[in-house]
C-alpha cells in the first residue's frame, strides 16, 4: 500500500498506548488496530482530528506517502 | 444485535413458511408427474396411445403427451430451485447479513430460472396447441402474457442482483473505514 499510516511512531513519541489512544479518541480499539497495521482502505475527517488533538499533531504526521 | 432484531420479522417469518409450503408442493407435482410418466412409458402406454386417438391427438400424440409431461416435471425443478434460492436468501436476512456477494449470485440464479421457467411454459403452450380441441389463439395469448411477466421478473432480479453486487462492494469499502 502506498499510504503508511505511522501511528505507532507517535503514541512512542507520546508514550502512550493504543488502548489508551482508543478511549481518548472514542473509536474501538479494533478499529485504531485496523488503522495503525495499515489495514484500513479510509479514514474518516473526524478521526483524523481526533487523532491528531490527541496526540499534539498534523495528520501529515500521521500519515506517510511511499511510492510502489 | 442486527439478527435478533431482523430473526423476530413477521414477514420473513411468514415468507419463509410460504416459500417452505410452495417448495413442497412443487416437490410433491413433480414426483407424482415423475410417477406418472413411468406409468405411462410402462403399463399404462397401450392405453395412453388409445386415449389420445380417440381424442383426434394424431400419430404425434403419445410423444406430445411425454413431452407435457417431461416439460412439467422441468418445471416443477425450475420452480423448486428458485424457491430453495429464494429460502436461503431469507435465511441470510434473519441472520442480519444479506449484503453478501453469494446473494447476488443467488439473485441472478433466480434471474436464469426465471428465464427458464418462462421457456418451459412456453413449450408447454405449444404442446397444448399441438393438440386438437384447443383454441390456439387463446392459449398463445395466454402463454406470451406470461411469458411476458416472467421476463420482466427476471429482468428484475438481474438488477437486483446488480444492485446486491454493489451494495456489498459499498459495505466491504465501508467496513474498512476508520
Amino acid at each position: 500500500m502506498a499510504i503508511i499510516v505511522t501511528l505507532d511512531d507517535r503514541l512512542h513519541d507520546k508514550r502512550m498506548t493504543l488502548t489508551e489512544l482508543a478511549e481518548r479518541v472514542d473509536i474501538t480499539l479494533a478499529n485504531l488496530s485496523i488503522l495503525k497495521t495499515g489495514k484500513a482502505k479510509a479514514i474518516r475527517f473526524s478521526t483524523l482530528q481526533s487523532l491528531c488533538r490527541e496526540l499534539d499533531c498534523q495528520p501529515g504526521d500521521l500519515l506517510g506517502y511511499a511510492p510502489n | 444485535m442486527r439478527s435478533s432484531v431482523t430473526s423476530k420479522d413477521p414477514l420473513l417469518s411468514a415468507a419463509r413458511f410460504v416459500v417452505g409450503l410452495l417448495m413442497g408442493l412443487f416437490a410433491f407435482i413433480g414426483v407424482i408427474v415423475t410417477i406418472g410418466l413411468g406409468a405411462i412409458l410402462t403399463v399404462q402406454r397401450s392405453e395412453i396411445i388409445e386415449r389420445v386417438a380417440a381424442a383426434n391427438g394424431g400419430p404425434v400424440g403419445y410423444p406430445l403427451v411425454l413431452l407435457a409431461f417431461v416439460l412439467i416435471v422441468g418445471l416443477m425443478a425450475l420452480a423448486f430451485l428458485f424457491m430453495r434460492e429464494l429460502s436461503r436468501m431469507i435465511g441470510s436476512v434473519e441472520q442480519g447479513d444479506p449484503f453478501q456477494p453469494f446473494n447476488a449470485d443467488r439473485l441472478r440464479r433466480m434471474g436464469w430460472l426465471t428465464v427458464a421457467s418462462q421457456l418451459t411454459l412456453v413449450g408447454l403452450a405449444g404442446v397444448g396447441m399441438a393438440f386438437d380441441g384447443i383454441r390456439p389463439a387463446l392459449l398463445a395469448e395466454d402463454a406470451l402474457n406470461a411469458a411476458f411477466g416472467g421476463l420482466l421478473l427476471a429482468l428484475v432480479l438481474f438488477i437486483l442482483a446488480r444492485v446486491f453486487r454493489l451494495g456489498t462492494a459499498m459495505r466491504e469499502e465501508l467496513e474498512g473505514t476508520v
